[in-house]
């Protein structure tokens, strides 16, 4: 038989009991210390580690264990023997029997081995104890360990019977010829015992009247019968892979079987959770929980529900036993090993409650944290370089997209390049097109922000290129052979302003554009920017004119070397050299001064590269047809990415539209994406895209309560569209009904209308049709259209003169007039009007 | 270094859902104690508690807050098989100066289910106020209050029925026009086949129309949400299982969606994620979808982001009491190297090729240089 395992909190804060074959061990959690474990202590977590309190070997006879509930510096334990001898002592007397500690033995008239040991939870001086069947004796037995004592005080009760002198009967005994397999005292209900008999019985019995059996049922579940400490109304127990919960008003059948996958080695219900049952099986290192509803509604009892979770607690060894911590919420201790091979191993497990969450719109994240606890964290953060949401955020608050001046919105993006450079992209195009730099047969009006591709002609036949030649040698490199093809063609030009390249061989566009990426720091690009120009002295001057902090001067040296010959050392230098270059733009330069049959490959290919310039250089050294391959190729890539810099391949055409929603789709920017396709795309405002982009962004921004920011946006966006924003609000008259808005509107354009004459406020008081008054204001009983007095020297803003009314009860009048009502009131002044107004709207009172 | 609001919510027993009102500043809670808890955000932030009273004769499952339009309404559901709408209302005993007691008025009961409700969602505020609840005994009812001025008047729309017992319900909150209404639910029954439904309103046959079964979701699903649209031409969606997955719903425009009016999903499982090791039971979007947290049986809270729309990474991880794990991924953070947390499933796309910078400036502004 292998030999048993168990382990068992003790009352005594962070102490516990482990009992395996014949050793029983009582141990204290202390926090981990440096250094290696010590003999007899297990980590039981990554914090807490044991230190052995004291070890009493030889207790083989054992059958069963209990710790009395009000131990207090030592734990007192009642152990069953196998002869049917009941030991009642301080686990330091068991531990050294020569100590002077009391001990307490009880026996059973006949011997037999114990089967089962309970403390009673409330009446804590009561044990009851299980035997096993014997024909002429009871099978039950009920001590009292303070009863040869007068004392009340359990403990000093206990303390002061040294010896087994004194009378060791039973205080109760019951169950005649029966054999009992397990008991355990309700916890509630501390006078009523549940037993397990005779392998087919659960039976109740109640102490106080011993001659009836409480309620009984014949079952074969009767192993492992337990109670649930928070609700007397539940019993659990076992048989083979079976568990078996019962309601004990109604014990006649159970309200749930639970199968389980293997046999059932220990059932036990958890005490700081409400109806919790927690099963182990046999070789197996997972725990079942089994939450358990069973709610009553109205007066109808509802099938119980049983949500099943399994936890598994990693151990190495199946586990052997499991006890729930007795105060502390949602701790378990397993054991799993076995004595005898001197392998035990114990963990302390936090059994996490489920775990519910959400976030709010400004991203703090809410979950709840056992049942007591709700913890609250903006997570802005926490998420390395920050999300989208919170970037947009700022963006909003920035007033980002809003700007007339197209390239000042970049500012506000600076952080991220590319959007920055669309901006920038944007506003250099439509200067262009403006300036009349840019155009061609497919540009319309319409077309603010032409891309490459639209500006480039594809028709090769009747429009082809000019193709011009330059030998190195004519260029000044003597030690050079070959040459450079470029092709000139007048789009051409038009498309490379747009990637800002200088035209073809103009030296001072070449030095402005190059002078410039100097001041911004990027030598390797000007370097480049003036070899693909072909002005190698230019760039050799711009190298060595870096600062040493760049690093860049020895590669002036080493182009100022340069010669393509076929066996020059430089070239062959260069190849190998070529290879370790991690500047994408050096790299660029030399495999371009290194390139045969104009295969430009290494330059247009290589992603690092800006569009820009891979784009400028296509345009100067691709032949027609190879050029019009790049680019579809290229921005069908870019578009395909979602890649903003795809724009000034597609500009604001349908494909610029589709490259928006790829980058959506990609990065869930929808204010980018929103704002770019409002300013850049001003003819597809109704197009179904871009008109759920603006409802997204407008739905952000009003969640954000960035109502201002969004009103400011709605207003950009009108400027966009020529529509006439229709009033929200009609007024007609109550006794004509006609329609009194009109004709404040037609007044409005008479310039030389008599009202407008008569004084600063052109408000009508009467119908203009039928000239019945207009409403009232309710508190001063003027009508509609009058000024409200001066109060204290305070002057009546332009709104305390507008009229109101509640929306509900649709009673009204000045607003200044009503907001001092309702500072006072909570109900309407209108006679009879019941209408809580002004609390109807919870936002007004939130404020 | 990250502050950690602790709210002492004094459920009795476990807190079910947590749900925040469109704007952020409300929260309500629900237990298993049966009460119902609504809290508010003071200036400082801090989160006082408003109301609270019993919703339910049983655990309440699930609270879910209405759009703002439609005042301040509530619904929850419950294990005693109801769910219920709640509308705050000002009370009767006002003292002048001060706004009066504001609470909690149960304004309908909705009895049709026979068995526990385990979700209620408010629909897309385009649809009016309609409310869907989905319950153990499989069925999804769509609820609609045709008088938006009066809540307790609730008339039932829609039932479909799903079979298997059902756990969680989301609405696809789309705004365009294009995409009609959607529901999906997810199932927490055992056995093999799919968990996961969706269902579409037809216009054409005004009738609710299952779409398509996630069939690589097998396990049981406790949780399931979509993303905010924000306008993607696909929809996202989050499913709490065996661990985290990550789904792309695409409508396909094809010649035979278009004539019979229904829409063609085209599923893609573009991440799972087992850093959880165990069940996972819920998760989370943030307002614009780019974020995604989930909170599972290990006692963590972890936290995925979009890199683009076939890549996810886990960004964070939170232990329940709110002490941040620190992940490989932030080890990795602090030197050059990216280790990519998760297993994408599909393809995975290239990272964006984005060029690399020189120097803190490489790309000048473009001004025109001419």
């Amino acid at each position: 038989m292998t030999s048993k395992l168990e382990v068992l909190w003790s009352p005594i804060r962070d102490r516990f009991i482990i009992w395996g074959g014949d050793t029983i061990t009582s141990h204290q959690l202390v926090p981990k210390k440096e250094g290696g474990p010590t003999v007899g202590s297990y980590n039981v977590s990554k914090t807490h580690t044991t230190e052995l309190i004291c070890t009493a070997n030889n207790q083989h006879q054992v059958k069963c264990l209990d710790i009395y509930p009000l131990s207090q510096g030592d734990e007192i334990v009642a152990l069953g023997g196998s002869g049917g001898k009941i030991t009642v002592t301080y686990m330091a007397k068991l531990a050294s029997e020569g100590s002077g500690l009391p001990k307490k033995e009880f026996n059973a008239k006949c011997p037999r081995p114990c089967t089962s040991v309970h403390f009673n939870p409330v009446d804590c001086q009561l044990v009851a104890v299980g035997l096993e069947k014997y024909k002429p004796d009871n099978s039950i037995m009920i001590f009292d360990i303070t009863q040869v004592c007068a004392k009340r005080d359990p403990i000093v009760g206990f303390m002061g019977s040294n010896g087994v002198a004194e009378s060791t009967k039973p205080v109760w005994e019951f169950g005649m010829s029966e054999h009992c397999q397990n008991l355990s005292w309700f916890h509630n209900n501390s006078k009523i015992l549940a037993t397990g008999m005779n392998m087919k019985f659960i039976r109740l019995y109640d102490i106080r009247d011993l001659n009836r059996v409480v309620s009984s049922t014949v079952t074969k579940a009767a192993l492992g019968v337990c109670t649930n400490p928070k609700d007397d109304k539940y019993l659990a127990s076992y048989f083979e892979n079976q568990i078996y919960v019962w309601d004990t008003r109604n014990i006649e059948k159970p309200i749930q079987i639970l199968p389980q996958a293997k046999p059932v080695l220990k059932v036990g219900w958890c005490p700081t959770k409400s109806n919790l049952l927690t099963t182990l099986q046999r070789d197996n290192g997972y725990v079942s929980l089994y939450d358990i509803q069973y709610p009553t509604i109205g007066n109808e009892d509802v099938e119980p529900t049983v949500m099943e979770r399994t936890i598994n607690l990693k151990s190495t060894y199946p586990l052997a036993s499991f006890s729930w911590h007795p105060h502390d919420e949602n701790r378990i201790m397993t054991c799993s090993g076995s004595n005898a091979l001197g392998k035990i191993e114990l963990r302390d497990h936090s059994v996490y409650d489920r775990i519910t969450l959400n976030l709010t719109p400004y991203f703090q994240l809410i979950w709840s944290h056992g049942k007591k606890t709700l913890k609250c964290l903006d997570v802005k953060h926490i998420s390395g370089c920050g999300d989208i949401s919170t970037k947009i955020q700022r963006r909003a608050k920035a007033q980002y997209g809003l700007d007339d001046d197209l390239y000042k919105n970049a500012e506000m993006v600076k952080e991220d390049e590319v959007l920055a450079n669309v901006w920038h992209w944007l506003h250099l195009s439509a200067k262009l097109v403006e300036d009349g730099k840019v155009t061609g047969p497919t540009l319309n009006t319409s077309f603010k922000h032409p891309g490459v591709l639209s500006v480039i002609n594809n028709d090769h036949d009747n429009f082809s290129s000019e193709a011009i030649t330059v030998s190195w040698t004519d260029l000044g490199h003597v030690n050079c052979r070959g040459s450079v093809k470029f092709y000139v063609r007048t789009d051409r030009s038009m498309a490379l302003l747009l990637c800002s390249w200088p035209s073809n061989n103009d030296i001072s566009s070449i030095t402005t554009i190059v002078e410039y990426l100097e001041k911004e720091g990027a030598y390797s690009r000007a370097a480049a920017m003036a070899v693909f120009n072909l002005q190698v002295p230019l760039a050799i001057e711009v190298l060595n004119r870096a600062p040493v902090e760049a690093g860049l001067s020895y590669v002036g040296i080493a182009l100022a070397g340069f010669s393509n010959e076929e066996d020059s050392n430089w070239r062959k230098f260069c190849a190998t050299a070529l290879k370790k270059i991690a500047d994408p733009y050096l790299k660029a330069l030399f495999s371009f001064l290194l390139s045969e049959n104009h295969n430009y490959d290494c330059v247009l290919k290589d992603t690092k590269i800006a569009v820009d310039d891979r784009v400028g250089f296509a345009l100067v050294f691709l032949s027609d047809h190879k050029l019009a391959d790049y680019l579809n190729k290229l921005s069908a890539e870019l578009c395909d990415k979602g890649n903003l810099d795809g724009l000034l391949l597609t500009g604001n055409s349908p494909k610029g539209l589709k490259l928006l929603q790829n980058y959506l789709d990609d990065t869930a920017d929808i204010q980018s994406t929103t704002l770019i396709g409002v300013r850049a795309f001003p003819q597809e405002l109704d197009s179904p895209n871009v008109k759920n982009w603006i409802e997204n962004y407008q739905e952000l921004l009003n969640q954000w309560k960035y109502w201002f920011e969004r009103a400011e946006f709605d207003l950009m966006l009108v400027k966009y569209k020529n529509e006439r924003p229709t009033p929200q609000v009609y007024m007609s008259c109550t006794y004509c009904g006609k329609n009194i808005s009109a004709h404040l509107r037609t007044l409005k354009n008479q310039q030389f209308s008599r009202i407008n004459v008569a004084g600063s406020s052109n408000k009508l008081t009467g119908c203009p049709h039928c000239r019945k008054p207009l409403p009232r204001c309710i508190i001063c009983l003027m009508t509609m259209g009058t000024c409200i007095a001066e109060i204290k020297g305070i002057k009546p803003q332009s709104f305390d003169n507008w009229f109101t009314w509640c929306q509900s009860c649709r009673h009204g009048g000045h607003s200044r007039h009503l907001t001092n009502w309702f500072m006072e009131h909570l109900e309407c002044p209108m006679v009879g009007c019941s209408c809580k107004c002004y609390s109807l709207d919870y936002s007004t009172l939130a404020n | 270094m990250f502050e950690c609001q602790e709210i002492s919510a004094e459920h009795k027993d476990l807190i079910h859902d947590v749900s925040y009102d469109y704007y952020g500043d409300r929260i309500a809670t629900c237990s298993s104690d049966q009460y119902v808890k609504v809290w508010d955000r003071n200036e400082e932030g801090k989160w006082i508690l408003s109301s609270c009273w019993k919703g339910h004769s049983a655990s309440v499952w699930k609270v879910t807050w209405a759009h703002p339009e439609f005042g301040q309404v509530l619904a929850t559901c419950s294990f005693d098989r109801t769910a219920t709408v709640w509308e705050e209302i000002v009370g009767d005993t006002p003292g002048p100066g001060k706004s009066g007691q504001r609470h909690w008025m149960r304004r309908t009961n909705l009895v049709d289910s026979r068995t526990s409700v385990t979700d209620v969602k408010f629909g897309p505020k385009a649809q009016g106020l309609q409310l869907a609840t989905c319950s153990a005994e499989g069925i999804i009812r769509i609820y609609e209050a045709p008088d938006v001025m009066n809540l307790s008047q609730w008339t039932l729309q829609h039932e479909v029925q799903c079979k298997l017992s059902l756990s969680c319900l989301t609405w696809n909150c789309s705004l365009s026009r294009a995409h009609p209404p959607m529901i999906a639910v997810g199932s927490d029954e055992p056995g093999s086949g799919g968990k996961v439904f969706i269902y579409e309103y037809s216009e054409n046959s005004r009738k609710w129309i299952k779409l398509d079964t996630v069939s690589c979701i097998t396990e049981p699903v406790h949780d399931i949400a979509f993303a905010p649209n924000l306008g993607r031409t696909f929809h996202i969606l989050g499913v709490a299982t065996n661990n985290v997955r990550i789904i792309n719903l695409t409508p396909t425009d094809d010649e035979q969606s278009q004539q019979s009016g229904i829409t063609k999903l085209d599923i893609q499982t573009v991440a799972q994620f087992d850093e959880h090791g165990s069940t996972v039971w819920r998760v989370c979007w943030n307002v614009n979808g780019s974020v995604l947290c989930s909170s599972g049986d290990d006692g963590c809270v972890r936290m995925f982001r979009i890199h683009s729309k076939t890549l996810w990474k886990q960004e964070g991880v939170l232990k329940g009491d709110g002490n941040q794990v620190p992940t490989a991924m932030e080890a990795a953070q602090s030197g050059p190297q990216h280790i990519p947390q998760g297993s994408p499933v599909g393809s995975i796309a290239s990272q964006t090729a984005r060029y690399i910078k020189l120097g803190s400036i490489s790309q000048p502004s473009r001004e025109p240089w001419y």
